[in-house]
C-alpha cells in the first residue's frame, strides 16, 4: 500500500478497494475505470496548458531579445555619432560614419542620407561614403527627377518608399544606368512630425527589404533624428554665445564713451583754439606766413590725433573673434587699451608700471579680444573705486617665467569672498541694473582660455587685484 | 571791463592749450600765468593771489578737486572739462560754480572769464 500514490489511496480507500481487496462487480470496476479516466484528463489538460504557456513566453522572450539587439544596435550606432560630436566634426563626416556603421548591420545594401533643406522642401546630400563615385556625384547634384526618387517621395509622404527595377520602364531604365537594383527610402521624422532628413538604402541587385532589416532601419533612423536635433541645439547655443559676446562688448564700448568724448574734446578744444587764432588775426590784418604754417601743422597734428581715437574705436567695436591669432607687442596692445579707456579717470589717479623689455615682448593673440580684456579689467577697476576718497588704479605689466603677466589693481580692499566664488559665472554683476550685463568677466575668462592663458583674481593681493596671464613668443614682431 | 592788472592762473597739462589760453588772454590785457599740473598749480597759488583760476579736470599728478581745496582769499575758479564722469550737480556741491565743457570756442571762454570776474 505504502508506494501507491496517496491520492490514489484516498479513491481507492473510498471505493473500499486495495491490492488484496480488488473489485468484485462490474460497476464497482467501471467506478475504479472513470476514476483512472479523468485522472488522465485532468493530466493531459494541464500538461496542454504548459506547453501553451512555454509557446507563449518562448515568443514572447524571442520578441524582447530582438528588441534587445535593436536597442544594442542603436546604442553603438549613437555611441560612434556621439564621440563625432564630442570632437565637434562637420556633419557630413558624423552622417558618413554612421552610415558606414550601418551598412555593417545590413547584407548587402549601401547607405546614403540626405537632410531636408527647411522650407524649400529640397533634399541635401550629406554623406554616401561607400557609393561609387559616379551615383555621389548624381545625388549630390540634384540631377535625379524627384518624381523618379524614392527619396523625394519618402520625404513628401513621410512613408518608407521602396522602389526594385523589375520591368521595364524609363524611370527603371535609369537607375539600372546607374547600377542601381534596389533603393528604399526612409524618412526621418522629428518630434513634431518634420521630415528633417532621409536614409537611403541602395544595393546594385535588385534586392528587397526583409522585415529584420525595416525594423532596424525604424530603429536607426531615431538616431539620424537625435543628431540632427543635437546639431540644432548646438548651433542655436553656438548662436547665442556669439549674442552674448556681442551684447557684452556694447557694454564695454558704452562704457567707453565717456573716455573716447575727453580724449576727442581736448584736441577739439585746441583746433578750436587756432581757429579763434587765425579769426583774431585776420581781424587785425596781422597774417605772418610763418606762423600760419606753424598753426597748421600744430591742427594738422590734432585732426590726427582725433583720427587715431577713432580708428582704434573702430579697430575695438569689430568682431574679432574669428580673426587669426598674430603675433603682437605688448606695448600695442596696452597703448590702444590705454587710448579708449584712461583718459576718463577724471578723479581716480592713474599709473601704469611696464618695463621697456616687457613691453616690448611680444604675444600670439587676437589684439581685438585681448584689448578687450584689459578695457573691461580697467573699466570694472575704475568702476568700483571712483567715488572713494584717493582712488588710484594701477596697471602693471611683468614677466612671470614664460608667461606675460598683466595684472589690473585698483584701491579697493578685495573682494567678498562670496562674490569671488561666483566672479567669472556669467550674468553675475554687483552693478545696478541696467549698469552691467555681468557678462564681462565671463567673456573675458573666455577669450584668455582661448589664447591659452588665463585670467583670475588674485585674492593675496591687500587690494583689489585681476591678473591676466599669456604665454609669450619669444622673437620680436617685424 | 577794465581787465588791466588782474592776474590769472591757466591750468592744464597739455602745452597747446596752456599757450594757446595765455595768448588769448593776454590779448585781452590780462596777466597770465601757467601751470601744467596740480602741484605746480598749488606752488604758484601759495605765493601769488590770483583773480581766477582757469582749471583743467584730471592732470597726471591730480585733480581740479585738489587745486579748487588750494584757492585762497577771493580768487574765482573756472573749471574746463574735456568730460567728467562727475555730474555737475556734485561739482556744483563740492562749491564749483562755473564749468565750461570742451570744445568751447575761445569768445565764449573769454565771456564766462568776464563775467566771473565782475560777480
Amino acid at each position: 500500500m505504502s508506494h501507491d500514490h496517496r491520492l490514489l489511496g484516498r479513491q481507492l480507500a473510498k471505493m473500499g478497494l486495495s491490492a488484496e481487496k480488488p473489485p468484485q462487480s462490474s460497476d464497482q470496476w467501471r467506478e475504479f475505470l472513470d476514476r483512472v479516466s479523468k485522472a488522465y484528463n485532468d493530466y493531459d489538460e494541464d500538461r496542454y496548458l504548459l506547453e501553451r504557456s512555454l509557446d507563449v513566453s518562448a515568443q514572447e522572450m524571442k520578441d524582447r531579445f530582438h528588441k534587445i539587439n535593436l536597442l544594442v544596435d542603436q546604442l553603438q550606432c549613437n555611441q560612434g555619432v556621439l564621440s563625432n560630436l564630442i570632437h565637434d566634426r562637420p556633419i557630413e563626416k558624423i552622417m558618413g560614419d554612421l552610415v558606414v556603421d550601418v551598412e555593417s548591420r545590413l547584407n548587402g545594401f549601401k547607405g546614403a542620407i540626405f537632410s531636408v533643406e527647411p522650407g524649400l522642401g529640397k533634399l541635401k546630400f550629406l554623406a554616401g561614403p561607400s557609393l561609387p563615385a559616379s551615383i555621389t556625384e548624381m545625388l549630390a547634384s540634384g540631377q535625379v527627377p524627384p518624381a523618379y526618387c524614392p527619396c523625394h517621395q519618402a520625404m513628401e509622404q513621410k512613408i518608407v518608399v521602396s522602389v526594385v527595377t523589375e520591368g521595364v520602364s524609363e524611370k527603371n531604365s535609369m537607375w539600372r544606368k546607374m547600377g542601381i537594383g534596389a533603393c528604399h527610402a526612409f524618412p526621418v521624422l522629428d518630434d513634431a512630425g518634420v521630415v528633417v532628413a532621409v536614409f537611403a538604402l541602395y544595393a546594385s541587385d535588385r534586392l528587397p527589404l526583409r522585415v529584420e532589416e525595416s525594423e532596424l532601419m525604424s530603429s536607426l533612423s531615431q538616431v539620424v533624428q537625435m543628431t540632427f536635433s543635437f546639431l540644432e541645439i548646438k548651433e542655436a547655443l553656438n548662436r547665442e554665445n556669439m549674442a552674448s559676446i556681442a551684447r557684452s562688448k556694447l557694454q564695454t564700448l558704452g562704457e567707453l564713451a565717456g573716455g573716447v568724448a575727453h580724449e576727442i574734446n581736448n584736441p577739439l578744444f585746441i583746433l578750436q583754439g587756432y581757429i579763434d587764432v587765425i579769426r583774431a588775426a585776420i581781424e587785425d590784418k596781422q597774417l605772418d606766413p610763418g606762423e600760419l604754417s606753424t598753426i597748421c601743422e600744430s591742427m594738422s597734428s590734432n585732426v590726427h590725433r582725433v583720427a587715431k581715437i577713432v580708428n582704434t574705436l573702430r579697430t575695438f567695436s569689430r568682431d574679432g573673434s574669428r580673426d587669426p591669432l598674430e603675433p603682437v607687442r605688448v606695448k600695442t596692445l596696452i597703448e590702444d587699451a590705454m587710448e579708449l579707456s584712461s583718459k576718463r579717470y577724471d578723479e581716480v589717479r592713474f599709473e601704469v608700471n611696464m618695463s621697456e623689455a616687457d613691453a616690448e615682448s611680444v604675444v600670439l593673440c587676437r589684439p581685438i579680444e585681448i584689448v578687450q580684456v584689459v578695457i573691461n579689467l580697467l573699466n570694472n577697476a575704475y568702476y568700483a573705486v571712483k567715488n572713494e576718497e584717493n582712488a588710484w588704479v594701477q596697471l602693471e605689466v611683468r614677466r612671470a617665467g614664460q608667461a606675460l603677466e598683466v595684472r589690473v589693481t585698483d584701491s579697493g580692499h578685495g573682494i567678498d569672498e562670496a562674490v569671488v566664488k561666483q566672479l567669472f559665472q556669467p550674468f553675475v554683476t554687483t552693478k545696478p541694473v541696467g549698469e552691467g550685463t555681468g557678462l564681462g568677466l565671463s567673456i573675458s575668462k573666455r577669450i584668455m582660455e582661448s589664447h591659452e592663458g588665463q585670467l583670475f583674481y588674485n585674492a593675496k593681493n591687500p587690494n583689489t587685484q585681476f591678473v591676466m596671464q599669456l604665454p609669450i613668443l619669444n622673437q620680436v614682431a617685424a | 571791463m577794465d581787465v588791466n592788472g588782474l592776474q590769472i592762473l591757466v591750468v592744464d597739462d597739455e602745452a597747446e592749450i596752456r599757450q594757446l589760453l595765455q595768448m588769448q588772454l593776454k590779448r585781452k590785457g590780462f596777466i597770465v600765468d601757467t601751470a601744467e599740473g596740480a602741484t605746480s598749480a598749488i606752488d604758484k597759488m601759495d605765493k601769488k593771489i590770483y583773480d581766477l583760476v582757469i582749471c583743467d579736470f584730471r592732470m597726471p599728478d591730480g585733480t581740479a578737486l585738489e587745486v579748487f581745496q588750494g584757492l585762497r582769499g577771493k580768487t574765482r575758479f573756472i573749471l574746463v572739462s574735456g568730460y567728467s564722469e562727475m555730474d555737475e550737480e556734485r561739482l556744483h556741491s563740492l562749491g564749483i560754480q562755473e564749468i565750461l565743457v570742451k570744445p568751447v570756442s575761445f569768445d565764449k571762454l573769454i565771456e564766462r572769464v568776464q563775467a566771473t570776474l565782475i560777480n
